[in-house]
């Protein structure tokens, strides 16, 4: 019989009031979240969700800051959820930052957005704390969680989260509406999301309202989730990938998400929740992936479990699936309850998707971009093809522009949940989009008959991590051309059976090199781009060089030819 | 440190010994990603009763870089 798939019926959202409001209706005292602050475990439930969000956005038209541009980062906090939130509804602009910046790029974004207040945890505080004087707009530096003031920082600006939710409860307690009663043009800015480090590299996505609605209920339709569910929220919740589908869309449905506290905690985590669902990039994958094997062989029962691992597929096949009896060491080792895992951001290997559909846990590849908020497209939990990145995401258009012999080109789209632009950068937004207004997402692929996407190259420079970030080659190549030694540098995402290792093509100095022989010019690069590295995330460092005795061929506006670099 | 180091290497992550010098990136000549580092560093909090700073994590790029650290805050015995 011909598959077939149906998206959910879930409501459509206007506005984030109502998804507060709905939800708080809907699941009231049950916890949306568990976080761990200061070593002890806490609950948050919807009903907290929505207090701290009207509290949070009465503050906000209290300190005349409805209607502004508002930076956040922080680490994971269910009070990052309520002020991204609340910041929407109260008419501003949400600027959700990278933690991983360095304190320079940070104070840049908050600068070029003309950010009227910055909410931070209080590591950030101390990142940010000899930049505090730069931020000419900011007229509120708000801390989220454990309240440290660095030493040397004195900041009349300064004020404990906590402080302002409890004054907007005071000012509805006396009758205050202004939040309650705002109403927003859903199709105006409301957040904008940077696409990489610097600000002179970096585009800033800009999202309504509507945008970022669109997605919540698209991925509420699209993702098989129930309120039933549980998770662990690992991935940084600044990326559109983790804060639509971990954070509003679960939400949207009434789940519960245990907020990882570090990456040292991630399995410790995944033990004690026992989550039955968790939203991935294809590292976290591969790592779990590898432990499971790792244990396998260190008892020497590969073959023995293959063995099952082929039975048990047989099985499945005449209708009996013993995965959970058969596979129960294996899946006790990720909390014993785990049925589902979204994985996006990253190609992932589609061996990895065979292995754990195997053990008892089915494996939903989907494909997204910022730009769209992020989904695209994605596999039905029950409608799964091996290699597609899923099927086209419901309320969007995909088409492939200009296809060749073999079907294959630019996947374009069109939908409720493609931005509105780039920030402040109109050439860009116009290169973006087609004449007819789909938006070009410089991935090459095909879609096919039943509308499944299929990805297979990438136009833009773009290299994508397993982690799922982006790293963009102009970013590192800035950094790389500001060494004395190098004279020109280009870098690519080079394919290994390892991965993608990111890979710096230089061309030195010749007159800084002078005589040096080989081996002392390859240290002397290595060492330079290891002070690069130092001061970057692990997911762009550049752990491979290739030295070149020639110039890059370049275009007539003086680029280097991309495409010629292998 | 090194040697203890270097031992957990080969023992929680199976990479071949020969491979490991102090000058070896954990990346690219070992292949170990974050999250890979990122439980090795917690199997060491809980070795040596030390904590180790989750921005630490991003500093460390070579064997050395991690055996040094350790080294600061492991009393020698």
């Amino acid at each position: 019989m011909k598959k077939s798939f149906t998206p959910r019926d879930i409501k459509s959202l206007d506005s984030t009031k109502e998804l507060v409001y709905t939800i708080a209706s809907r699941f009231g005292d049950k916890p949306l979240y568990y976080y761990i602050e200061n070593k002890e475990q806490k609950t948050y439930t919807y009903n907290d969700h929505k207090k701290t969000f009207d509290a949070f956005g009465t503050a906000l038209f209290e300190l005349g800051l409805n209607g502004k541009a508002v930076s956040l980062c922080s680490d994971q906090h269910p009070y990052w959820v309520a002020s991204f939130l609340s910041v929407i509804a109260a008419g501003g602009v949400i600027v959700p930052l990278d933690r991983e910046l360095m304190p320079d790029q940070l104070a840049g974004f908050i600068n070029i957005t003309e950010s009227e207040a910055v909410i931070l945890s209080s590591r950030e505080l101390k990142l940010l704390s000899d930049q505090l004087a730069s931020l000419a707009t900011v007229r509120h530096i708000i801390v989220i969680g454990p309240y440290e003031i660095p030493e040397g920082v004195n900041d009349d600006r300064l004020v404990r989260f906590d402080t302002l939710v409890e004054k907007g409860r005071v000012l509805i307690e006396n009758g205050d509406t202004r939040f309650l009663e705002y109403e927003r043009d859903n199709k105006d800015l409301a957040c904008i999301l940077f696409t990489s480090g610097t600000t002179g590299t970096s585009k800033g996505v800009m999202l309504s309202e509507y945008n970022l609605l669109f997605s919540v209920v698209q991925c509420s339709r699209m993702v098989e989730i129930e309120d039933t569910d549980t998770f662990v929220s690992v991935l940084p919740i600044h990326h559109t990938f983790a804060l639509t589908t971990n954070h509003l869309a679960m939400s949207y449905i009434g789940g519960t998400a245990l907020m990882n506290d570090s990456l040292k905690h991630t399995f410790k985590n995944i033990n004690d929740m026992k989550p039955s669902c968790l939203i991935l990039v294809p590292l976290f994958l591969e790592t779990m992936d590898k432990k499971i094997w790792d244990g396998i062989k260190k008892q020497d029962k590969e073959k023995q479990v293959r063995r099952l691992m082929s039975m048990s597929n047989g099985m499945r096949k005449a209708g009996i699936d013993m995965r959970k009896t058969l596979f129960a060491k294996i899946l006790n080792s990720f909390g014993g309850n785990l049925k589902q895992i979204v994985v996006g951001g990253a190609p992932l290997d589609p061996e990895i998707i065979r292995d754990f559909d195997a053990f008892g846990v089915t494996v939903v590849e989907g494909y997204g971009i910022t730009e769209c908020c992020p989904l695209i497209s994605v596999n039905p939990f029950e409608w799964r093809k091996f290699g597609s990145a899923g099927l086209v995401a419901d309320g969007l258009e995909a088409k492939i522009d200009d296809p060749n012999e073999f079907d294959e080109g630019e996947i374009i789209v069109r939908g409720g949940n493609v931005f509105m632009g780039y920030y402040k950068n109109p050439q860009a937004t116009k290169e973006a989009f087609t004449e007819d207004g789909w938006f070009k997402t410089g991935d090459i692929g095909k879609i096919d008959k039943d509308n499944f996407v299929y990805i297979t190259g990438r136009k833009k420079n773009v290299i994508i991590a397993s982690n799922g970030k982006n790293v963009y080659p102009e970013e590192l190549e800035e950094y790389l051309n500001k060494c004395d030694i190098i004279k020109e540098s280009a870098v690519i995402g080079r394919k290994t059976d390892d991965g993608i290792v990111i890979t710096a093509l230089i061309y030195p100095d010749k007159d800084v090199i002078g005589d040096m022989d080989e081996k002392e010019l390859y240290e002397k690069i290595f060492s330079e781009i290891n002070l690069i590295n130092k001061g970057l995330p692990t997911f762009k460092h550049i752990t491979a060089i290739e030295i070149r005795d020639k110039e890059f061929e370049k275009t007539t506006t003086r680029k280097i030819k991309r495409f010629l670099l292998k | 440190m090194y040697e203890e180091f270097r031992q957990l290497l080969i023992e929680k992550l199976e990479i071949e010994p020969d491979l490991i010098k102090p000058e070896s990136q954990l990346a690219n000549d070992l292949g170990i990603n974050s999250l890979e580092l990122a439980d090795l560093v917690l199997f060491c909090e809980d070795k040596y009763g030390i904590e180790i700073d989750d921005d630490a994590l991003q500093k460390f790029i070579t064997v050395n870089d991690v055996v040094e650290y350790l080294s600061g805050l492991v009393p020698e015995q």
